[in-house]
Formats: C-alpha cells, structure tokens, sequence
C-alpha cells in the first residue's frame, strides 16, 4: 500500500492553483494539497516546516512564470535548502510555457523531475504520482 | 622555178584604177600543154593582203607583249571555200604547220594536228563563227611532226551570201609558240627572282593542278610544322589549314581566269598542338588557252608574331578603355605637370565637375577642389620615391563646400612614350555612409527579430496560460455529476478551446524554427518517439490505437533534438488523429533507421488514407483534409519548413481507405 501523497503546487493564478487543485484531489492516496501563489511564499513555508517531515509535500508542481520570483530564481534558492528535503521532494514544472527554451534552460536543474504543459489534465496524474 | 612547176612570193602591186599600192601574195605556177606536157604558160593567183596587213596590226595590238620581228615572217593565210571544202594556203601555212607543200589540207588534216585537248574548242568556235560572227580570233595548240607543241593563233573572218549565209572563211594564222614560251620564262623567272628576294621565313610552293602534285619549299615545311619530305596533297594541306579559313582557299581555287584578287590572303594553322599560326599568302593561278587552271603557286609567310602582337595591342587597348569607363571608379590621367589629360564620367561626378572645368589643368588650379597642399606634397613625393600609391586616404574639400575622404590610388602610365600618371579615386564617404547605414539597418533587424522572439515568448505563455485555465475547469465540471445535455457542450466547448490552443502552438513552433540556429546534438529516438506519444495521450485516438515502434539507431545521429521531435510530434499526431479507430486493428508504425548519411523515419498508418489530388496540398499552409478532424491545417507545412531547415526530405504514399506511410530522409549531421 503506497504512502499518502502531500502535494505542493505554486503558481501565481488562483484559478490554476483551484483547477490543479481539484484535478489532482481526484487521485487516490493524496492527504494534503498545498497551494501558494509565488515563489518565495513557497520558500517561506519550506523553511518553516524544514524539520517537521509530515508536513513537507512529496512532490511539488511549479509554475514557471510568475510575477517577483519566477520558478527558476525559486529553484536557485531551493537547491540551496539541505539535503534531507531536496531527497524528499520530486518538483515538476507545470507551465503553459511550450518554448524550448524553457526545457533547455530547466536542463540545468537536475532537481527538476519533468517538465509538464499545461492542462494537467492532459497528463496522466496517476503515473505521475507514483513515479519513483 | 621552172622545173619545179610551183612558186610563190610576196610582191606590193599597183593597181591601176585606184592607183594605191597593193600588198600582194602570190602563187605561180606552171601551164603545160596537155598533150606534149611542155610549159606553155605561167599561171598565177595574186592575193590581195590588204585584210591581211590589217588583221596583222589588229593582231599587234591585241598580243602587245609579242615580238613583232618573230611573228611576220611567221604569218600564214588561209582560205576555205565552204561549198568544196576546200582550202587554199599561203606557203607560210605548210611551215607553220609542218606539212609538206604538196600535201591537200583539209579539215580533218587539221583536225588530226591540233592538240586533241583544243578539238572540241576549234570546232566551237568555227560553229560559232559560221552562225554569227564575221571575225574571231582565238589559239589552239598544235603538235607538229617531231611531237613538239607549237601555239597558233587564228584570226578568221566570214564572207556571206546575200541570205546571210556562210560560204566562205579566209584568215591568218601565227605562231605564237615562242612568244609563249617567252612568257612562261619571264613567269617563271620572276618567281625565281621574288622567291630569292624573300629570304629568311618564307616558303615557296607550286601546286600544280593537273596531276595535284604539290611542291613545297623546305621553308613551307617549317612554317606549317610539318616534317620535313612529307608528301603533300591537297587533302593535307586542307587538313593543315584551320577549317574556319578553309573557305579562303576555296574562294581562291574558285577564282576564274582574270578575277583573280590580287591581295595578299591571310589565314590561320592549327598546329599539332592545336595553337594557331596566322599565316600571309601572295599566291597566283596559272590558267591554259581555255582558261582552265593549271598551276597555283605562290608564297608564304609566318606573321603570327605581328598578328599575336595586333591582338594583344588591340586587346589591352580594349581592356584599357573598358576599364577606364568603369562606374565603379574615377579615374584620370596626369600628365608630368599633373595636368588632367582625361577623365571618366565618375572622376567628374566623385570631384562635383566637368569636363571644361577640369582637362588641361591641374586639379590644384582648377579651383574645383580644395586639397591640403602638405597632404598633396607628402603623397606626390611618395609616388617619386616608390613609383606608385596605394590605397592612401585623402581628405578633400569640394567648392559646394562638401568634404569627402577619397582612397587614391596613383600609377605611372606610359603613353606615347611620355610618363602619364593614372589616378584611381574611390569616394570613401560614400561606401562610409552605406556602412553606417547597414550597421543601422543590422542592429534595427536585430532588435526587430530579439522583439518578435520575446513577444513570440509571451504570446506563448500569455494565450496559453489562461486557455489552459478554462481547458481545466471544463474537465474539472466534466468530473461533476452533470446533465448529459451540459457535458456535451462543455465537450464541444473542450474541443473548440484545444484546437485554439495547437494552433497556437504550431505558430509558435513556426516562428521558432524560422528564427533559431540549429542546435546539433545526438538524438535519441526511443526517447523522443516515447514523449511525443505520451504528449499524444489527451487525444480520444491513441488509446484505441496499437503504437509499433522499431528504432535501429546503432549508428550515431546527430541533428536538431527540438526540430525532430516537432517532425515526430506532427507526423505521429496526424497518424493518430487521422485513424479509422473502427477498423479491426487499427495500428500506427513508426520505423526509424540510421547511417552515417541520414535517418529515414517511416510513420505509417492504417488509417483513413488520402486521394491522390491530396497528396500534392497537404503541405500547403492551412490545407485541411477533413473537416471532421480538429486541426488548423498548420502542422505538415510547419513539418515541411522544419525538413528543409534540417535539409530533409518526405515522400508520402497513400490510398484512401488503406493507409498513408510518410518516409522522412534526414542527413546525418554527426561530426
């Protein structure tokens, strides 16, 4: 019986934050969807609850522009987080972005675990979810 | 005189009535008593020679060059009555023609003695005579009894009857043999003389044209290359001749008795080693008595040199005066005072003057031009010292006030023997302009192009990012517990928005393949084909679909990642969107095989298949097949413009109802 997924998605739309939100709380074994809407919310959070392992998300969803901190500047501070969490955590950009060279540029982030187009629900979540 | 019964001589008489004196010949002879046998009178026949004094002067005046002392005592005359066939001859006949005094001449006598070469012409012209002429003179040959050839001339007058008919020829006859040899002599002689005279590279040579024996000099044999005792022939030296100078020949054989040109003929050789050699040739054609030519013959010399020095004299002439009148640049001459002796139009048009204003003095005095007078010192010392300037930049000022950096460039210019100079002068403020300008013109199209990218880049995320909202909260509602009737339109609503959406994702795709630099790397086909179809997964199409892949990409290919994963992407969606998902076992194969030349992709369906009238459009920029199919009509002329950035190729087959396979030939970029 596989774990309970804790869920973090980041995105500066609310309205996409609520779809993504309902979308993924359709799947199975999901216990807590987080939403935040910019990146440094999302650092604020992180490093608040560094210590505490039940509330830190196993995969994060993250958008990739966003007003003040864009998803990459965010991802420069978070590789800078320990280990321990960066080991937890499984980030998907999720952007409605198809230029490659976005892709290209997220080549340089090995924490990047997949870069996914907008809508979610083109994807299969399922997979996506329990991917090791 | 007596005993001989036959006399003859040559006596002036009186005659009495009109008291002239009369030349006359005359032909004595002998009357004998028919029983006894004894002479009882003398007989004689008195011609009159008056005709024949006059014919003689005639004859003198025609045949200016004959020697009259040899020619009197060798005229005959003649008489032949037409009605008895008859001749009577002056004794100087028999001699002239080597016939025995007694001996009857008739006309087939004289036939059998003229050169069977002339019979056909003596028989002409007495038929000519007889029908229309009252007097024609004209020679034949005659061979005489030693078998030597004698040369006569004749001249003959008709008498006619009151019906205008012939009955009566009389004429004279002269030897005219030794005059002709003369001639030939003198002809020959001065040959001889001319070819002495021409020393040194010119060949003699003498065709003679009745047996086409050719004599060549051994000078001929140098001047036309040909080894020295070689046979000649008429087909060799038309060989030798170059063809296009072959008709100069043939003009001159052509020639008819007394047209011949008299000028010099000039014409080319081809040499063994296919060179040209110009050769001059004084020639001249012998003709016989019927003008029919015997002997050509003539001299030749080896001019190529002048000729090559003609054409390159001419040649740079040419060149020098193209050149000159180039717009490209201006140019004038100097003279050793730095006079302008000419200009070209550009000169005039870089200096803002004219002719008037500028030739025949210097530039300086001219006033047209204000030159800094060190500058000018410091690079006319220059061209004394290196005998020429290159490039050098120079400031001048026009009177318009215009200032204008010229590159000069000054050479020395032998002409007529005096030292000229050659000034080149490039307006430098214009090619300085036209290079600000395009810089101006780069950075503007470079800012242009980086403005279309990023707005290319909003757009992207700008139209998709809300789309992709409402995309998700039609599934989200879908996910509801609806009315039947709501999720249809929400469906139809989903359908509308998504086909908004690849639409904007093709013009994207467009511009960024338009604008971006290959990016070559190693491509991993398994990889790609996997995404592509995963990308695929939202299509209502791929899950009733069997995905064959075979990839053979042992061999290195290297291309651009990004471009071939939008080719796969438009091939494998059309394939998917394009099946008859109620066909038995609806499949989908994609093949791909690399070598060190190319990848070939095959994506090939069992599908809907297209007519033939199809295939040709569905690369055209919005061709749509079907209606029935979502689509802008964007994504296979995207697929064409990638393949040729890529410098691939596509063949497609299909056949409606079977199937359409798509083959893509893509070179191997792998360094």
């Amino acid at each position: 019986m596989a774990k309970d997924i804790n869920i973090l998605l980041i995105d500066d739309s609310d309205v996409d934050n609520f779809i993504n939100k309902a979308i993924i709380s359709k799947e199975d074994n999901i216990s807590q969807i987080t939403t935040m809407t910019s990146g440094s919310e999302a650092l604020n959070y992180l490093n608040t609850n560094i210590h505490n392992t039940e509330a830190l998300p196993d995969v994060i969803f993250l958008d990739i522009k966003m007003p003040g901190m864009n998803g990459f500047e965010f991802l420069d501070e978070y590789i800078k987080l320990p280990h321990t969490l960066i080991n937890h955590c499984k980030v998907y950009i999720l952007s409605s972005s198809i230029d490659s060279l976005d892709t290209e540029k997220g080549k340089n982030y090995p924490v990047i675990k997949k870069h996914l187009t907008k809508p979610l629900a083109h994807h299969s979540i399922g997979d996506i979810l329990n991917e090791d | 005189m007596i005993n001989k019964g036959l006399w003859t001589g040559e006596v002036p008489l009186k005659n009495f009535k009109t008291d002239t004196i009369t030349p006359l010949e005359f032909y004595g002879f002998l009357i004998k008593d028919e029983t006894t046998d004894e002479p009882i009178a003398i007989g004689s026949i008195g011609f009159d020679l008056t005709e024949r004094k006059k014919n003689q002067k005639e004859i003198l005046e025609l045949q200016s060059k004959m020697n009259a002392a040899i020619r009197i005592g060798k005229i005959g005359y003649w008489d032949f009555d037409i009605s008895t066939q008859s001749f009577v001859c002056s004794p100087l006949m028999y001699s002239i023609y080597d016939i025995e005094p007694d001996q009857l001449l008739t006309i087939p006598l004289l036939e059998s003695l003229i050169h069977p070469d002339d019979v056909e012409k003596h028989r002409k012209n007495v038929r000519e005579i007889i029908l229309e002429k009252s007097s024609h003179a004209f020679s034949y040959r005659i061979t005489v009894k030693d078998g030597s050839i004698k040369y006569v001339m004749v001249d003959i007058e008709v008498l006619r009857d009151s019906e205008d008919k012939a009955i009566n020829f009389r004429g004279t006859v002269i030897d005219i043999t030794k005059q002709k040899e003369a001639d030939f002599e003198i002809l020959d002689l001065q040959s001889k003389m001319n070819a002495a005279i021409r020393i040194g590279n010119i060949g003699y040579w003498n065709w003679d044209m009745s047996d086409d024996n050719i004599e060549w000099s051994k000078e001929m044999y140098a001047i036309h290359d040909v080894e020295p005792g070689t046979k000649i022939t008429p087909d060799l030296i038309r060989e030798i001749i170059y063809h296009k100078d072959l008709g100069i020949l043939d003009r001159k054989l052509a020639e008819k008795k007394g047209q011949g040109i008299s000028a010099p003929n000039n014409y080319r050789i081809k040499l063994k080693d296919n060179s040209l050699r110009y050769l001059l040739s004084f020639s001249e054609i012998i003709y016989d008595d019927n003008d029919k030519p015997i002997i050509y013959r003539g001299t030749t010399m080896d001019v190529t040199k002048n000729i090559q020095s003609e054409l390159a004299l001419k040649e740079s002439q040419e060149k020098f005066s193209k050149a000159f009148q180039t717009n490209l640049m201006g140019m004038l001459i100097l003279d050793g005072k730095r006079r302008v002796i000419e200009a070209n139009e550009m000169a005039y048009t870089i200096l803002e003057t004219s002719k008037k204003k500028l030739i025949g003095k210097t530039v300086m005095d001219s006033k047209e031009v204000k030159i800094d007078e060190i500058e000018r010192d410091r690079l006319w010392g220059k061209l004394q010292e290196d005998g020429e300037i290159l490039n050098e930049e120079y400031k001048i000022e026009l009177k318009s006030g215009v200032k204008k950096t010229l590159i000069m460039s000054i050479a020395q210019l032998q002409l007529k023997d005096k030292i000229n100079y050659l000034v080149n002068i490039y307006d430098d403020s214009k090619r300085k302009e036209a290079e600000n300008r395009l810089e101006t013109q780069f950075h503007e199209l470079q800012k242009t192009n980086s403005e279309l990218d990023s707005f290319v880049y909003s757009a992207s995320h700008e139209l998709r990012a809300p789309l992709s909202s409402v995309l998700g909260l039609i599934q989200l509602i879908q996910m509801e517990d609806i009315d039947p009737k709501l999720f249809q339109h929400l469906n139809m609503m989903e359908k509308s928005i998504e086909r908004l959406d690849d639409f904007i994702k093709d013009i994207i795709e467009y511009s960024r393949n338009k604008h971006l630099a290959l990016n070559l790397e190693t491509i991993d086909f398994t990889t790609l084909i996997e995404h592509s179809i995963e990308s695929l997964w939202y299509l209502e199409n791929t899950h009733k679909i069997n995905i064959n892949i075979n990839v053979e990409d042992n061999i290195d290919f290297a291309s651009d990642c990004k471009r071939i994963s939008v080719l796969l992407n438009n091939f494998i969606s059309n394939a998917i969107k394009y099946h008859d998902t109620n066909k038995k076992d609806p499949t989908i194969w994609i093949l791909v095989k690399t070598t060190s030349q190319e990848a070939i992709l095959v994506i090939k369906d069992n599908g809907l298949g297209m007519a033939n009238s199809q295939l040709d459009k569905i690369f055209d920029m919005f061709y749509r097949v079907s209606s029935k199919v979502m689509g802008s009509g964007i994504g296979l002329f995207i697929a064409k413009e990638v393949l040729f950035k890529l410098k691939g190729t596509v063949d497609v087959q299909s056949k409606i109802g079977e199937g359409t396979t798509f083959t893509l030939k893509i070179p191997n970029q792998i360094s």
